[in-house]
């Protein structure tokens, strides 16, 4: 009986582990070609479920506006025939098991010529060695960690800020905040871990000091006793790396702790949302951001976005967008949709300017995006480089 | 540090009361249905989405929705009692266990569909005013949150204790053919059963929900939980699962208070291990014949 009711509970344990990864199935689409214009699959891959759904939701979302844009246009050149852009794209549900499974599907049976994903560190760093074997060019335009590059793979490029270029604008934002006693808090995940080894000798050698360092998982949700030890330390500033959906019921739980101190988050928040979702509990907050101010190009976007989504444009938006038209630019200049070496080379060779800046790439993939910053004020956004002073 | 013992000592009672919310609707459907209902994180996420639609949309007294979300889910608890697991009582457990399964891809993909991945947060009453109590602070809506979950348990004890329903209840459990010659309306206990569990996870996931935020599948987590903590406190007792609650909640607490919390869930299935080497049945759990 009770190997009976150990295996059941065994069982039912396993079912909520598989319940965690299929809560959606993956979106396929297939078909390459169509009458005289011909269709260039692009591979994607996104967590459009499980933890940190929201942020690949966004991505995607910007990737399909780009697809819609391109195709609407009637498709783009390369050499003397038309291409049609068609995304596929699956789902990696927040699981690096998942993320190079679908891999390994778009590679080998959907073969596509190139592969965009994740937003998320610890799925792409899995990936990564997969398309490094097929020679796949795999790029992200959302994953920040350092340890993606460190890998030295040939075939991945890193098109999103990096973590280590953050850091620069993160500190300096400390000092501007006036910053002193600092608590800072990370999710443990391969992106919050990069900042929690890239961020103590930074600030360090900015005269910064760190009086409490806590992290979190990703799935977690209660966050007092965390932040009352974090509290009895008496911080005068909180840096947090937390993505927008972890970020939200934390921000909620410090307003319930510290109202008063100073919050700087780095980079994996939307500012917009976190406006939406918790008000009072986010103004004054300064994130760092992909996206400084607001350009013509930016507002043409937001435009664009508008007509077929039924909310405002953020910075993640613009890098999937980005996305989907620097691949195109690559394929236009490497001169075909096929070869998959040449593509890589236009892809480290590009000096594409997209939505967020200029992407161009050294010889490990690394690219050179500055990191920015918004500030939360009064229910409104006002984006900055870190080199223009705070608004009072 | 004794003031952060003393802090996490209440932080604790809260989380337990959290987590007591979730985990007594699941042992009461497995105490007396004999059904494990791996879609009550699901229904949890209705009582949340219900909730946020009627304060968020609404604009509806926030406690006038969560009695309103109480009363819909139940109402759907209801139904899915009829309609999925009536039709496959007396039939082996793993039948009610996989149409749970079903029930919960459905729900939340249903959810998925209808609403999307965004956030949502749920406007409440509370001020953001906090009270201290021997030096530990909390504030008013985590206090509400404690004040209605020990209701809610006061409540449904003196429901089964005392009432003429509660004793149909303990004797369903017990033995379903004999409670029915003696007159019992098994499938009208087994329907308000249901409905009553469905409807305390609704009350979680507005009360809880507006703590955090509301999303498709904020249910998988605390689903899980509420699981881990019934097998703790031992399948189908009401007062273990209370018991359970309070373990996991104290253990989760200390653990980030004394290690890190991206650890606490980890010390969790720890728990659960070790009470299913040293005690099988769980920590109130009596020995099946």
């Amino acid at each position: 009986m009770k190997k009976v009711k150990l295996g059941l509970v065994i069982f039912v344990l396993s079912v909520f582990a598989a319940l965690a990864g299929c809560s959606k199935g993956s979106e396929e689409t297939s078909g390459k070609s169509g009458g005289s214009v011909e269709t260039v699959e692009i591979g994607v891959v996104l967590a459009t479920s499980g933890p940190i759904a929201q942020t690949g939701t966004w991505v995607l979302d910007g990737h399909k506006a780009a697809e819609k844009e391109i195709n609407d246009n009637g498709g783009f050149k390369v050499g003397d025939k038309t291409y049609k852009v068609k995304i596929v794209q699956y789902d990696s549900e927040g699981r690096a098991e998942s993320a190079t499974a679908a891999t390994e599907k778009l590679i080998n049976q959907d073969k596509v010529p190139v592969i965009l994903g994740t937003s998320i560190s610890s799925e792409t760093a899995a990936m990564i060695p997969i398309a490094q074997r097929a020679k796949t060019p795999l790029i992200t335009f959302v994953a920040a960690s350092d340890i993606l590059t460190a890998q030295g793979a040939s075939f991945f490029s890193q098109a999103a800020p990096a973590n280590k270029n953050y850091v620069e604008a993160g500190t300096k934002t400390m000092k501007d905040m006036e910053m002193k006693n600092i608590a800072f808090i990370y999710v443990d995940d391969a992106w919050g871990q990069s900042y929690g080894k890239l961020y103590p000798p930074a600030m360090e050698e900015k005269g910064l000091k760190i009086v409490a360092t806590e992290k979190f998982a990703p799935e977690q949700k209660e966050f007092m006793t965390m932040l009352n030890k974090v509290k009895a330390k008496n911080p005068d500033g909180i840096v947090l790396a937390a993505e927008t959906e972890l970020a939200v019921p934390l921000l909620k739980q410090l307003h319930e702790v510290m109202p008063d101190v100073k919050i700087m988050e780095s980079g994996g928040s939307i500012p917009e949302e976190l406006i939406k979702v918790a008000p009072d509990a986010v103004n004054g907050l300064v994130t760092l951001s992909r996206a400084g101010a607001v350009t013509p190009e930016i507002t043409k976007f937001q435009e664009l976005f508008a007509k077929s989504n039924s909310y405002k444009a953020n910075s993640f938006n613009y890098s999937g967008y980005d996305g989907i038209h620097f691949i195109v630019d690559a394929m236009q200049r490497a001169g075909t949709v096929t070869d998959k070496e040449k593509i890589n080379k236009a892809i480290r060779d590009a000096k594409y300017k997209g939505l967020i800046g200029t992407y161009s790439f050294n010889e490990k993939g690394e690219n050179s995006l500055v990191g920015n910053r918004a500030i939360i004020k009064d229910g409104k956004v006002i984006y900055q480089t870190v080199n223009e002073p705070l608004p009072k | 540090m004794g003031d952060q013992i003393i802090q996490s000592i209440l932080d604790g009672l809260v989380s337990g009361s959290i987590y007591g919310l979730m985990a007594i609707g699941f042992t009461l459907v497995f105490g007396i249905m004999h059904v494990i209902n791996l879609a009550h994180g699901e229904l949890y996420m209705l009582g949340a989405f219900t909730t946020f639609i009627m304060v968020g949309v609404y604009q509806i007294n926030f406690f006038v929705a969560i009695l309103a979300a109480m009363l819909i889910v139940g109402g759907l608890g209801f139904l899915i009692e009829r309609y999925i697991f009536r039709p496959l009582r007396n039939t082996a457990m793993l039948n009610t266990l996989l149409a749970s399964i079903g029930l919960s891809i459905f729900i939340s993909n249903l959810v998925l569909k209808i609403a999307g991945t965004g956030m949502r947060s749920i406007p409440t009453p509370f001020s953001d005013k906090s009270f201290t109590i021997i030096g530990a602070t909390i504030s008013t809506h985590r206090l509400m949150v404690l004040l209605l979950t020990a209701l809610l348990v006061a409540v449904l004890f003196w429901v089964i204790k005392f009432t003429k329903f509660g004793r149909s209840l303990r004797a369903t459990s017990q033995d379903q053919d004999a409670s029915a010659l003696m007159g019992v309306n098994i499938n009208l206990t087994y329907g308000l059963v249901f409905a009553i569990s469905a409807g305390m996870a609704a009350m979680a996931g507005g009360l809880i929900g507006s703590l955090y935020v509301v999303d498709p599948t904020m249910g998988l987590g605390p689903g899980l939980k509420a699981f881990i903590i019934v097998i703790l406190g031992g399948m189908g007792s009401v007062v273990g699962a209370i018991v359970g609650a309070f373990v996991m909640g104290y253990a989760e607490t200390f653990t980030s208070l004394f290690w890190a919390a991206s650890y606490q869930d980890l010390v969790g299935y720890i728990l659960l291990i070790l009470v299913l080497l040293l005690k099988p049945n769980g920590l109130f759990g009596g020995a099946k014949r």
